[in-house]
């Protein structure tokens, strides 16, 4: 970067640039238009992509490409930031919709909408400050796509083999994923269909390269997530249609010869009434025990954060404890604001105590969502968000609006939470400091707020701009959330399922090993055709890792597992601007 | 054997509490029921609405009532808009209203089509009654009826987990102590371990020192004989988390690890700024990461003190 003539190195350069104004200023450009571009991406397919590795390729491609002036850790700031700002796109567009679906526009305040959405994206980065240490150093989680950033990154000095084992994985992941966008080739390989077993015997095989990447990138500290898909899919379920726990045919009166009953058995009543609810039981006790578990770890974190603060920001790596504190008082006093605009109708206890609770539940969910990433590369945000969504409305005695905007505030929180955690691996990976990149993200977090809110504001228009019956933009997940609020309405909730859920994940932190709790809750959580893949990719790096030892992982499977992280990411990217810009 | 026996017990332990929690109380497995069947009425009648729609077509007639026409278009019984946010019982009988209010005229084989449809929607309408009329269990009969049922099995499968997962704990534990030969000597290699990484970073940073005028090919050489490092012994170190937790316990491990992984991240800084040829940068790291890595011997000395 600073050589005066042919191999001379500059002993004298200006200082290594980190965070600079290049990389915040276009790390906030990318970041907007990306928020703005997946918030629209969200309402009309119901998801939205990984910000980050757009990001690291287009800062690569500029910075690096184009200017000729970004350093590895610029590029990782750069990533970081547009990353951060991005990141309010899911949570809003997951949440708001469904106020405006629920036909409530003009009876809440879009101010208290903004406050919540603010303190959410500032909440999620100060209860994680603590948790670098623990996740990253202490547990040395994988964290696959922070890999997948790092190999990219650092691709510039890694040598031709390593850049073109890179390329190949991505070139492959790339061509599959584009065959399967185009509808080519199918989305799974379901094997049980073919055999003619029924639909709650599952034995079908997704084809992601990204899931298959990230089961070689966690190799054997996968395979309780493994267990957990089997454990549910293979055991569980014909166990319990075969003894009757779901209702048979005779049960249902004219329905035994019906084609789409094993369909619904599975479906339905399997995966939507019993494992998916006792997943997230699991995944909530598991994150508890871990919590338990690792608290003297996490004490000396947050006594290494204090001691910081004694001594000053200067020379340390770390964002001082008091940044902690007083961030996390600061944003209870603007989530106690948006609880009051949101419902002014509560009294001042119940929204103090909704502000609080959103809080505990916002550190306690960004937790699991963090460790769930940081094990799988798979987030379990909605049903965290859709927990904290049901505890706010029933601590608000039922009302509808306070309970979803306090979930906006969680939803974003908790993605957040999980975003910040992959930058900080990618950043420990390429040696970043992690008080600039915590830093970089609090500077902008707020930004994608206003862009996302705006956007659903102005999609919807008059009304009607989105929503079920609307062809072009039906925001499924707004429209599930607008559902599941009438059926808590009319009362419906699996405390059962929650209840015994969270006791195994709670005795599950007995075990010597951390996060198998979380990580047999996710499988739980998971349709298992996600699940096969990844404990694929899980068994050949096991098996790889035998034959050909740790150092060839390391220089030939991790730029390969990059590749088809990154592959999958940018494809689906094409894709679905393809697919908009054709109408489909 | 005992880590077998303890997976053993523990699985079975997953199972039984994962089985016995799916359970479903028997109220709401009624609910399920009743939902059930008038999902499937939906569905016939979705089906009935298929074959009228066929005889419509090779009956020449123009599109309605939710059939779609030569171009492929439907022409809907109701606005969309006016079902939109109705639950399926209201919209039910707003298709029914409007079906039986049309006096269009048509032959007879479309008329019996017709007909067999309009049943199938009166029969749906009478399921989503039902299931209207059984109502949502709340949370906490949900959380006592399933109690009732499955609780036993259920406690005694969270007995096997825990006694598996303690049993598994209290065998590596066992299995650390006689892998090492004694319990001395662990923290021993360990040590040795950590000390020759520090060594290699200390004589890298004192290399990297010597160097006045340095060139791009020295930043590759010492950029090479790091990779040796991190991808070796380093990664072997950072691998051993778990023992070193086993060995110290938590407060501990922390105690140590911390710094360790600091001089980690420091050396990986040196890595991306020889990349990135910024030499005060680099020596800056090296410096670090030795000073992080001499924190990390102390820290396992005063452990093993």
């Amino acid at each position: 970067m600073s050589e005066e003539q042919p191999g001379r190195i500059d002993l004298n350069p200006p200082p290594y640039r980190e965070l600079t104004w290049s990389a915040v200023i276009f790390g906030v450009l990318i970041g907007a238009v990306m928020t703005a571009a997946f918030t629209y991406v969200a309402l009309k397919l119901g998801f939205t992509l990984s910000g980050s590795t757009v990001a690291a390729i287009l800062g690569f491609a500029v910075l690096r490409g184009l200017l000729r002036k970004g350093s590895i850790v610029e590029n990782n700031i750069n990533q970081t930031i547009a990353s951060g700002v991005n990141n309010a796109s899911a949570g809003v567009a997951f949440t708001l919709p469904a106020l405006y679906i629920m036909g409530l526009e003009g009876q809440f305040s879009i101010v208290a909408v903004m406050l919540a959405a603010v303190a959410g994206s500032f909440l999620g980065i100060v209860v994680i400050i603590p948790l670098r240490k623990q996740m990253i150093e202490f547990e040395r989680l994988r964290f696959p796509s922070g890999i997948a950033v790092a190999s990219l990154l650092k691709s510039p000095g890694a040598g031709a083999r390593q850049a073109k084992l890179l390329i190949g994985g991505f070139a492959v992941s790339a061509a599959v994923h584009l065959c399967m966008g185009l509808e080519l080739i199918p989305d799974q390989l379901n094997f049980g269909d073919w055999a003619g077993l029924p639909a709650w015997v599952s034995l079908s095989v997704g084809i992601s390269f990204a899931s298959l990447g990230a089961g070689l990138l966690s190799g054997k500290g996968g395979l309780p997530f493994v267990f957990g898909g089997v454990l549910a899919w293979w055991l569980i379920a014909p166990l319990a249609v075969t003894t009757g726990m779901v209702p048979t045919p005779a049960e249902m009166a004219g329905v035994a010869s019906h084609p789409d009953y094993n369909g619904w058995i599975a479906g339905e009543v399997l995966y939507g009434q019993m494992l998916r609810p006792l997943g997230i039981g699991i995944l909530i006790g598991g994150a508890l025990s871990g919590v338990v578990a690792s608290f003297p770890a996490l004490k000396s974190a947050i006594s290494s954060l204090s001691s910081v603060s004694k001594g000053g920001m200067g020379g340390s790596d770390e964002l001082p404890v008091k940044v902690l504190y007083g961030g996390i008082v600061a944003a209870f006093c603007v989530l106690l604001g948006a609880a009051i605009l949101a419902g002014p109708s509560l009294g001042f206890g119940q929204q103090v105590l909704i502000a609080l609770v959103g809080i505990i539940w916002l550190a306690l969910a960004g937790l699991i969502v963090a460790q769930a990433t940081g094990m799988t590369d798979i987030s379990p945000m909605s049903g965290m968000s859709l927990i904290g969504v049901t505890l706010m409305f029933f601590l608000s005695g039922g009302n509808v609006i306070p309970a979803i905007i306090l979930g906006v505030a969680v939803c974003i929180g908790i993605g957040q939470c999980a975003d910040m955690m992959g930058d900080l691996k990618s950043g420990h990976l390429i040696g970043a400091k992690p008080r600039r990149q915590q830093l970089a993200q609090f500077m902008v977090c707020w930004i994608g707020v206003p862009v996302a809110v705006g956007v659903i504001m102005l999609l919807w228009g008059d009304g009607g701009g989105f929503g079920p019956g609307n062809a072009e933009l039906s925001a499924p997940q707004g429209t599930a959330l607008a559902a599941i609020m009438e059926s808590l309405q009319a009362g419906a909730a699996p405390l059962d399922k929650y209840s015994a859920g969270a006791a195994i994940g709670l005795a599950l932190g007995i075990y010597p090993i951390g996060g198998v709790g979380v990580l047999v809750g996710l499988a739980m959580y998971l349709p298992f055709h996600i699940t096969t893949t990844y404990g694929l990719g899980c068994a050949a790096s096991i098996l790889l890792k035998k034959k050909k030892g740790d150092r060839w992982i390391g220089d030939t499977l991790v730029p390969v597992a990059a590749g088809f992280i990154i592959g999958e990411a940018l494809t689906s990217l094409s894709v679905v601007l393809y697919q908009l810009s054709v109408g489909g | 054997m005992k880590k077998t026996l303890g997976l053993v017990i523990l699985t079975a332990g997953i199972a039984l509490t994962a089985g016995y929690g799916s359970y479903l109380a028997p109220a709401y497995k009624a609910e399920l029921i009743k939902r059930g069947e008038a999902h499937f009425a939906g569905g016939i009648a979705k089906e009935k609405h298929a074959a009228y729609c066929k005889v419509r077509k090779a009956a020449a007639l123009k599109a309605a009532e939710g059939c779609e026409n030569k171009k492929g278009r439907i022409k809907n019984i109701l606005n969309p808009k006016k079902l939109e946010g109705k639950p399926p019982i209201r919209q039910n009988y707003m298709k029914l209203k409007k079906l039986m209010a049309s006096q269009e005229a048509l032959p007879t084989k479309v008329v019996k089509r017709r007909k067999a449809w309009v049943r199938a929607l009166k029969l749906e309408r009478r399921a989503l009654k039902a299931a209207r009329a059984v109502g949502a269990q709340g949370p906490v009969p949900r959380l006592t009826g399933w109690a009732g049922l499955g609780g036993v099995g259920f406690g005694f499968g969270l007995l096997l987990v825990i006694v598996g997962s303690w049993t598994c704990r209290m065998a590596i534990k066992d299995a650390l102590v006689s892998e090492d030969g004694d319990a001395e000597a662990g923290p021993v290699d360990f040590g040795v371990l950590l000390g020759s990484v520090l060594d290699r970073a200390r004589a890298l940073q004192q290399e990297m020192a010597a160097l006045e005028a340095p060139v791009a090919a020295d930043l590759d050489r010492l950029k090479d004989q790091l990779d040796d490092i991190q991808k070796g012994d380093l990664a072997r170190l950072c691998e051993s988390g778990p023992k070193v937790q086993q060995r110290y316990g938590m407060a501990g491990f922390a105690e140590i690890f911390s710094p360790l992984s600091a001089g980690e991240r420091k050396l990986n800084r040196l890595w991306v700024t020889l990349v990135d040829r910024h030499w005060p940068e680099a020596m800056a790291s090296a410096e670090g990461a030795v000073a992080d890595l001499e924190r990390a011997v102390q820290a396992v000395k005063s452990q093993a003190d």
